[in-house]
């Protein structure tokens, strides 16, 4: 996850200009930020509700897009969350992304996979999020009931993400035991 | 003397219809401000030709450093330097550097060609507006695309409409709106210019789709050239890249 979607201790927003800290954790509304425990960046202090509060509106206000990297807003920022807390949050991303998961094929099913081949849905499901791949790949889905992983690995190819991440997938599907 | 006459009469009347065409003819226009903050220091201020032949060659405010087996290292930070590099065969190591400098490529790609545009002669586009309806009569190359089963569904699609089902669309402001379809893919289409791009005398409109979806971290862009032949007519896709 870390090394898809970068680990950033500050507010920034994402390619669809959502307010967004840590390893990809999205702050849907100035109540969500609130909740996260920022500290001021230069103390070590930690953040008020209303530096909170300002900072998040000064982020959700700016521009985004893929051309703006998570490192353009951070002479915008002051506040930051800590190593820990950013590790706290991909434990309960992993959460979410198996209860989704579950919920695709059913937990006993789930259960069931190889782990070298729940490795290659959580990766799937961190970068197509659930209703995209719940819906648009029927073949893949199809395959996968059927525990045909080597069939899956070849519908498990996404355009536009790159050789190396689609070949890391691919493999731990082909190669499942 | 009836011929020379004639001759004399056909000659005013077709100077005075070419000076027509010309007097009418239809300048190109662009949407550069809201494609190029992110990029540069000094913003780009005027939506004009000389801006976007200036693009290619702007300096960003930032560096992305490039390596080549054996070569000394490059310095990206321009559209210049960046496709001298790709040219190259330059690369980055870092995913997310990666995944930048692709679109990127893309962005300086589409400022290439706009700075290729012409007047035109005749325009059908004067109806075009975000809504709903867009996606019934764009190509379904607009759509977003991702696994194999998009790829089979796309070469026997119609239009965008019939491979995304969009289900709400959110104007950003004139010229870009976001397109949400009923699978979680979330699509922010931007009017970049208008201009008779492939030299029919007909106007072309250069289009920028950012393509992500909802609880994932998917990204794609891609650039269209898209024209009108008629009013009523659907918009038929020039070049994609």
């Amino acid at each position: 996850m870390m090394k898809y979607e970068g680990n950033v201790p500050h507010m920034y927003l994402d390619t669809k200009g959502y307010v967004t800290v840590g390893v990809g954790h999205l702050l849907k509304d100035v109540e969500a930020a609130k909740k996260v425990p920022f500290i001021v960046r230069d103390t070590g202090v930690k953040a008020t509700i209303q530096q909170i509060e300002g900072e998040f509106k000064s982020i959700k206000a700016m521009p985004w897009g893929k051309k703006y990297e998570a490192t353009y807003y951070k002479p915008f920022t002051t506040l930051v969350i800590s190593e820990a807390v950013r590790e706290t949050q991909v434990e309960n991303h992993i959460k979410t992304f198996e209860s989704e998961l579950k919920t695709i094929f059913g937990a006993s099913e789930f259960a069931s996979y190889p782990d070298d081949v729940k490795l290659a849905l959580f990766d799937l499901i961190f970068n197509l999020g659930m209703p995209k791949l719940k819906d648009t790949f029927p073949n893949f889905n199809k395959h996968m009931k059927a525990h045909d992983f080597k069939k899956a690995a070849i519908e498990s190819n996404r355009k536009d993400v790159s050789a190396e991440r689609n070949t890391y997938v691919r493999n731990l599907l082909a190669n499942a035991k | 003397m009836i011929k020379n006459t004639l001759l004399l009469a056909f000659t005013v009347i077709s100077s005075t219809a070419c000076a027509n065409i010309a007097g009418n003819e239809i300048a190109p226009t662009y949407n550069l401000k809201s494609n190029t903050r992110g990029l540069f220091i000094d913003p780009v201020t005027s939506d004009s030709m000389e801006q976007v032949n200036m693009l290619l060659y702007k300096q960003w405010y930032f560096t992305k450093v490039l390596t080549l087996d054996g070569k000394p290292d490059m310095d990206v930070n321009s559209c210049k330097t960046l496709l001298k590099a790709s040219n190259e065969n330059y690369k980055t190591t870092n995913y997310q550097a990666k995944s930048i400098l692709k679109d990127f490529k893309k962005t300086c790609s589409t400022w290439r060609d706009m700075g290729k545009l012409k007047p035109s002669k005749e325009s059908f586009l004067s109806s075009f507006k975000h809504s709903l309806a867009l996606p019934k009569q764009m190509p379904p190359e607009l759509s977003l695309i991702i696994s194999n089963d998009d790829e089979r569904r796309l070469a026997k699609a119609s239009s965008w409409e019939e491979m995304s089902h969009i289900k709400k669309v959110e104007p950003v402001n004139e010229g870009q709106a976001m397109y949400y379809d009923n699978s979680g893919g979330i699509q922010r289409l931007t009017i970049m210019a208008k201009g008779d791009y492939n030299q029919d005398g007909i106007e072309d409109m250069v289009l920028y789709m950012e393509n992500s979806v909802e609880g994932g971290d998917y990204y794609s862009s891609y650039s269209y050239i898209v024209t009108r032949l008629a009013a009523d007519a659907p918009y038929t896709l020039i070049k994609q890249f």
